[in-house]
């Protein structure tokens, strides 16, 4: 860790002498674990990268340079590079500057000593488990992929204004598909979690679940177009409230026009019994950090409080230009044209830490036998292809059950299930559960809309 | 540095693998954003290093470092030995057969290198498109990103194979989002090469970019489609990817070894009319640039389906061993830090002889679904089902084209989906991006996808009741 920081101010000094009025360093380094398996163990693997990404200001321009060496030569050529983009750039007149007031919330549960030190055999030993827990519960059924990965991230910030700071995490990640297999029909089920560490993952639970729907899936079917009630599962609404809130509650989308939350601000967005807040201090949370990925010190943010939108997410740049204090929720994870991007190889920009939806007081069961007439949705795939901005939700059904007079009835797959994201919120979510589970960053509870499009065998006139 | 290699895959030997291999690669990336007539971010990348995978007692290890130094890759040899030791038990008992040795180096034809270009000059091309997507005040937001890389891979095995690949790509994309009367749509569309700077210095990008936004502003006052299964007419843009997810994932040979495919066993069937051909290429006019994979193999032309009937699948080394077929150059790892996985190169479907009217013409009530502004799709290959976004698209009333309706989701069963095929046109275009490709196993990588216009009798559309 002292090694990523004397890396740092390094890089901080060198751009300041190319010229830079003020300057930041990011670097990381991680070490991943992987292993994938079906029936038999496929492959294990080990990767470990350091990398540094160097801001470079030069009066209100700013240019960004990063790279996985960290020798000397390549700490000057990042940091050249950097002030080299600073300088092609254009002014920009709402530049303010790098963070002054950087600082570490206190945090716990984001670093577990067991997982960091997990290496290869343990994760052969549990997919051993797995695979003979699958085959042993029912001859119908195989393990068809699984994975885990497990990962260990150091990270230090240095900036010209004092900034000088260090934190390290680690992660745990386990994802499996099952099929069934019985009389030339084919049943298929999934289960994933995401957490900070190994031990809070319910590896035999998530295993029987996939099992138990995999045989139940084996007679899914299409069912005709309807307008019916649809119940969305906890980690797959989670899913949802990520397509759906990620690019547009964050202060940048609202600046640059891209968001349809500009100007609500003090308004009823949803209903009076849908409560947002985006947590980056919550124990074990899936982004929680100390600080955020510029240097400021995470905290909470009501973000809709009984229907009522309060804030948007800021970093240091987007607070200046709204003249408010940045929220903590600078961050670099993002995809790259070169695929998930690492943290270091992307500016910071404002994005949700721990984005969590208040539970209600139904069970999940409710919910169900609340239902007349409609469908329970556990897993689909395609959610993420729609549309934050018009609000359109669009998402292609893989596990799902009918719900007929309050119980499961058939199982159904392929029907697109359609709404406007917004009516949701605002009008048709009519009972929210209090099963709350997180799909990455993102955590919420079961939840049921009165009334959906489905679209399935037959054409509406 | 492929001496080095050589070295670790000695190394390897020593330490008593079977097979090895290690690969060495140098990525520099230059991503750009443009948004309402500013520079947004300029970021500029340089990642390298080295992946060694080995095989031993029929067990596969790998491991990877970013750090170069002799004996830090050492400990990463010894790292993937432990790997594949630990995971000896209930391996596959993996055998990758023999593979001649081969030794080349080949690389895209690029002029100008993308690297070589000042960042004033890229940033003016950006800016003066970006620009020209500022068509009216119905655009309330207009990004471009202007993207290029170079990728160098080398490779080297214990058969004695020594290969460079020399990649290098260039592209635009432009997002429009227009506003009108409380409504608000979005509008994508990007065009990328496998070239040098060269491909962006000679097109006009201001016209590019303001004919999305003029789109978007279009499209923002047109209905939803109607929610159901329909007829319809799928144009080039769109056809590759419902092949690409829709039966090129169910035909990668590593899900049908493990019995996930719906595809497995499915050889010699026939699955499609006479007039569907498909192919998955490595080297083709308009898609991504893979003379090779990541294993060392040959990728030329694969034979998947031929007049309807399933004839192939696409193969690792290891796959093909396990189903007694030939490898065919289709194991690809995003970057050296992964193994390769069984990937699609470009994938695209043979042209035949009708015209887009022609295929318009059986139409009684349906759509024309365009892929202009589609950002992407997901299959569930196990279940069979497959789901698409497509962009701004066209009702068809009686074998007429008529108005435009908004973009939407599109889904449908991968084998029914193929077999309702039933007409397919004779323009052909294939087509790549810089920004984004194909996810599998946490990998991302680049492909192509394309084909002709086709029409399909049975395909479900999401949208309004």
């Amino acid at each position: 860790m002292p090694q990523l920081l004397s890396l740092g101010e390094r890089a901080v000094k060198l751009a300041e002498k190319f010229d830079a009025s003020e300057a930041e360093a990011y670097l990381s380094q991680t070490v991943q674990n992987r292993l994938t398996f079906h029936e038999k163990i496929e492959s294990g693997k080990t990767s470990q990268l350091t990398g540094i990404g160097v801001r470079a200001v030069v009066g209100k321009r700013s240019g960004f340079s990063s790279s996985s060496s960290v020798e000397s030569r390549d700490l000057a050529n990042v940091a050249r590079m950097a002030v080299a983009i600073a300088k092609a750039s254009q002014v920009d007149p709402d530049w303010c500057s790098l963070p002054r007031r950087a600082g570490k919330a206190k945090v716990d549960g984001i670093f577990d000593k067991r997982t960091a030190e997990i290496e290869t055999d343990t994760l052969v030993r549990k997919a051993v488990e797995i695979i003979d827990f699958v085959r042993s519960r029912d001859s119908r059924l195989t393990p068809v992929r699984g994975s885990f990965a497990t990962g260990k991230v150091t990270c230090a910030i240095v900036n010209s204004h004092g900034s000088k700071l260090s934190k390290k995490g680690t992660y745990a990640s386990f994802s499996m598909k099952v099929k069934a297999e019985d009389a030339g029909k084919k049943g298929i089920s999934d289960e994933s979690y995401e957490a900070r560490s190994w031990r809070a993952i319910d590896f035999d639970k998530l295993a029987e679940e996939a099992s138990q729907r995999a045989i139940k899936m084996l007679n899914a079917s299409l069912i005709p177009s309807a307008k019916a009630s649809v119940i969305f599962v906890n980690d797959l609404f989670a899913q949802i409230l990520n397509v759906m809130f990620t690019r547009t509650i964050n202060a940048e989308a609202v600046q640059k026009g891209r968001s349809p939350w500009i100007g609500k601000i003090g308004q009823h967005i949803a209903q009076d019994t849908f409560n947002v807040t985006d947590d980056g201090t919550m124990k074990g949370g899936f982004m929680t950090w100390g600080f955020d990925d510029e240097g400021m010190p995470q905290q909470q943010t009501p973000v809709i409080e009984e229907g009522v939108l309060r804030s948007y997410l800021y970093d240091t740049y987007t607070a200046a230009k709204d003249k408010v204090a940045s929220t903590g929720n600078a961050t670099r994870w993002g995809t790259s044209i070169i695929g998930v991007a690492n943290p270091y190889t992307r500016t910071p920009t404002p994005a949700p830490t721990n984005f969590v939806l208040k539970p209600g007081d139904a069970k999940r069961d409710e919910l169900i036998e609340d239902t007349k007439n409609g469908i329970y949705v556990i897993t689909s795939i395609g959610e993420w292809l729609s549309n934050p901005m018009s609000g359109m939700l669009n998402a292609t059904v893989t596990n799902g059950f009918l719900v007929r007079d309050g119980e499961l009835s058939n199982p159904v797959k392929g029907v697109i299930v359609s709404g406007s994201f917004f009516d949701m919120i605002s009008n048709t979510i009519d009972l929210i559960a209090d099963d709350t589970r997180n799909a990455g960053n993102f955590y919420s509870p079961s939840v049921r809309v009165r009334e959906m499009s489905i679209a399935g065998t037959q054409n509406f006139p | 540095m492929e001496d080095v290699l050589a070295k670790l895959v000695e190394e390897a030997r020593r330490l008593g693998a079977s097979y090895s291999e290690a690969r060495f690669q140098e990525v520099v990336t230059t991503a750009i954003t443009f948004e309402n007539g500013l520079l947004k971010t300029y970021e500029s990348d340089r990642l390298r290093g080295i992946g060694v995978r080995v095989l031993l007692g029929g067990a596969w290890g790998y491991s990877s470092s970013s750090d170069m130094e002799l004996s830090r890759l050492k400990k990463t040899i010894r790292q993937a030995i432990k790997i594949a030791r630990s995971s000896q038990k209930r391996s596959l008992e993996v055998n990758v057969g023999t593979q001649r040795t081969i030794q080349d180096k080949v690389g895209v034809q690029a002029k100008i290198d993308p690297n070589e270009i000042r960042p004033e000059e890229k940033i003016q091309v950006g800016i003066q498109a970006n620009k020209a997507a500022i068509i009216s005040d119905t655009i309330k937001n207009a990004t471009t990103r202007l993207g290029t890389f170079t990728d160098k891979r080398l490779f080297v095995n214990s058969e004695g194979s020594r290969i460079e690949v020399n990649s290098s790509m260039a592209g635009l994309q432009q997002l429009s989002v227009a506003v009108s009367g409380g409504k608000i749509e979005r509008v994508s569309d990007g065009e990328s090469r496998c070239a040098g700077f060269e491909f962006i210095q000679d097109k006009d990008w201001t016209k590019f970019c303001a004919e999305i936004s003029e789109l978007a502003a279009k499209v923002v006052d047109a209905q939803m489609p109607v929610a159901g299964t329909f007829e319809v007419v799928v144009d080039p843009d769109l056809v590759g990817l419902i092949l690409h997810e829709a039966f090129g994932h169910a035909s990668e040979g590593d899900l049908v070894t493990t019995k996930e495919s719906v595809l497995q066993g499915k050889l010699g069937t026939t699955l499609a009319g006479p007039d569907v051909t498909i192919y998955d290429q490595g080297r083709i006019e308009g898609g991504y640039f893979v003379p090779y994979d990541d294993e060392g193999v040959s990728k030329t032309q694969t034979t998947i389906v031929d007049e309807g009937v399933l004839r192939g699948y696409l193969h690792s080394r290891q796959t093909a061993m396990e189903m007694h077929m030939e490898p065919t150059g289709n194991a690809r790892a995003m970057n050296f830090e992964n193994s390769p996985i069984v990937r699609q190169t470009n994938y695209y479907m043979k042209p035949r002889e009708y015209s887009l009217e022609e295929l318009a013409e059986g139409i009684e009530r349906g759509y024309y679904i365009k892929g202009r502004g589609a950002i992407g799709g997901q299959v569930d290959v196990g279940g069979g089902t497959f789901t698409f976004a497509v962009g701004p698209s066209f009702l068809i009333e009686k074998g007429e084209i008529k108005e435009m309706v908004r973009g939407t989701t599109v889904s449908g069963m991968v084998l029914e989906t193929l077999q309702t095929i039933d007409a397919v046109g004779k323009d052909l275009k294939i087509s790549t991006s810089v920004f984004g490709g194909c996810g599998k196993g946490a990998q991302m990588v680049r492909v192509g996808d394309g084909g002709p216009h086709v029409r399909i009798r049975k395909i479900t559309l999401g949208g309004r009741a």
